[in-house]
């Protein structure tokens, strides 16, 4: 019988159980997860099941750590996502916050294109630090990567994004986030992705301004290949601002429409 | 001449383009996708013709990232 254990498959006897492989693997470990679920009771483990053993007090050895990260995703799920590829247009609020989101989801490799350095008033709701002050934010973001999934490879450019620019860009990506500033070059994506970057979806993002119900914060297909998260409403304008709540909000939308795209659960378009 | 747009059947005079629709809708062409009959516009093709029967989806961006 065949089981994934962290780092690789392994053979064991039919009727082994979770327990008696963690003592025979890494004895004392105190969490075994089984196919996403941490194991609460001892289970006989199946043919092809996927089991993580972790000790609390103790850093895994490199080759474990990825698996160990992801554990929780799901039996198949890190596997998948260990071979895509994503763009994230924009490191900001909604850009550091997918990447994150994807990073701990075990995605094999992003690109961060962003010209920005991070400046205090982005702590309020980017993913960055203190520390990260004055640095590019697509550096500060691909250590931040690092520290949590360090098999996840970043590619990073530090430039403004413009039409003609994604085919170099976003190469051989298969989903590109727009999480981008401004009206002007939220609009522009649509049309530039599907030109240059033929068949890569698209998961951009429109209207998390404020501190307005969160629940309006949806996504849907608008048009072919082109997702849409948010309100579609509450703009930045004088007087509203922007907050951590409702762009996490539609960050965990982009990061979850962009992890349904590449498992291939995305439900069919929908009419607008 | 009947379009729909974003799923709603809409009249509009004969020799429209996307430009005018928006424009006479007070759309900021500079903040909108559009996609006609499942292609999405460059925004230089904005100035062409629509035909009777087409469907637009048109999308509005707001400012937030």
């Amino acid at each position: 019988m065949r089981i994934k254990l962290s780092c690789g498959d392994v053979e064991i006897p039919a009727g082994t159980t979770a327990a008696g492989l963690r003592d025979s693997h890494r004895p004392g470990a105190d969490v075994i997860v089984v196919n996403g679920a941490p194991v609460t009771h001892d289970v006989i483990l199946r043919d092809g099941d996927e089991v993580v053993c972790v000790s609390h007090e103790e850093k895994p050895p490199a080759c474990e750590l990825g698996p160990a990260v992801t554990a929780r995703c799901g039996p198949g799920v890190a596997s998948r996502l260990g071979k895509a590829s994503v763009g994230i247009a924009g490191c900001g609020g909604l850009g550091s916050n997918v990447a994150v989101a994807l990073a701990r989801s075990g995605i094999g490799r992003l690109v961060l294109v962003d010209p920005d350095t991070v400046d205090p008033t982005n702590l309020n709701r980017q993913h960055f630090f203190v520390a990260h002050i004055g640095l590019p934010k697509v550096e500060a973001l691909a250590s931040v990567i690092l520290g949590i999934h360090p098999p996840t490879r970043v590619e990073t450019f530090a430039e403004r994004i413009r039409p003609g620019g994604l085919e170099r860009l976003f190469a051989y990506c298969d989903v590109v986030a727009e999480c981008l500033d401004t009206a002007g070059d939220k609009a522009f994506m649509p049309a530039a992705v599907r030109a240059e970057l033929p068949g890569v979806p698209l998961v951009t993002v429109s209207g998390i301004a404020g501190h307005g119900d969160a629940n309006e914060i949806v996504t849907r297909e608008v048009m072919a290949g082109v997702h849409l998260v948010g309100d579609q409403r509450s703009d930045v304008t004088s007087g509203v601002g922007i907050m951590a709540p409702r762009v996490l909000v539609a960050a965990g939308h982009q990061a979850n429409r962009i992890v349904q795209i590449i498992l291939g659960e995305v439900v069919p378009r929908e009419k607008t | 001449m009947k379009v729909v747009i974003n799923s709603q059947t809409v009249e509009v005079p004969a020799g429209s383009t996307i430009e005018s629709i928006l424009a006479g809708r007070g759309i900021a062409l500079d903040h909108t996708a559009v996609e006609r009959n499942g292609e999405i516009l460059d925004p230089t093709m904005y100035g062409s013709a629509v035909s009777e029967g087409d469907e637009i989806v048109v999308v509005r961006f707001v400012g937030g990232g």
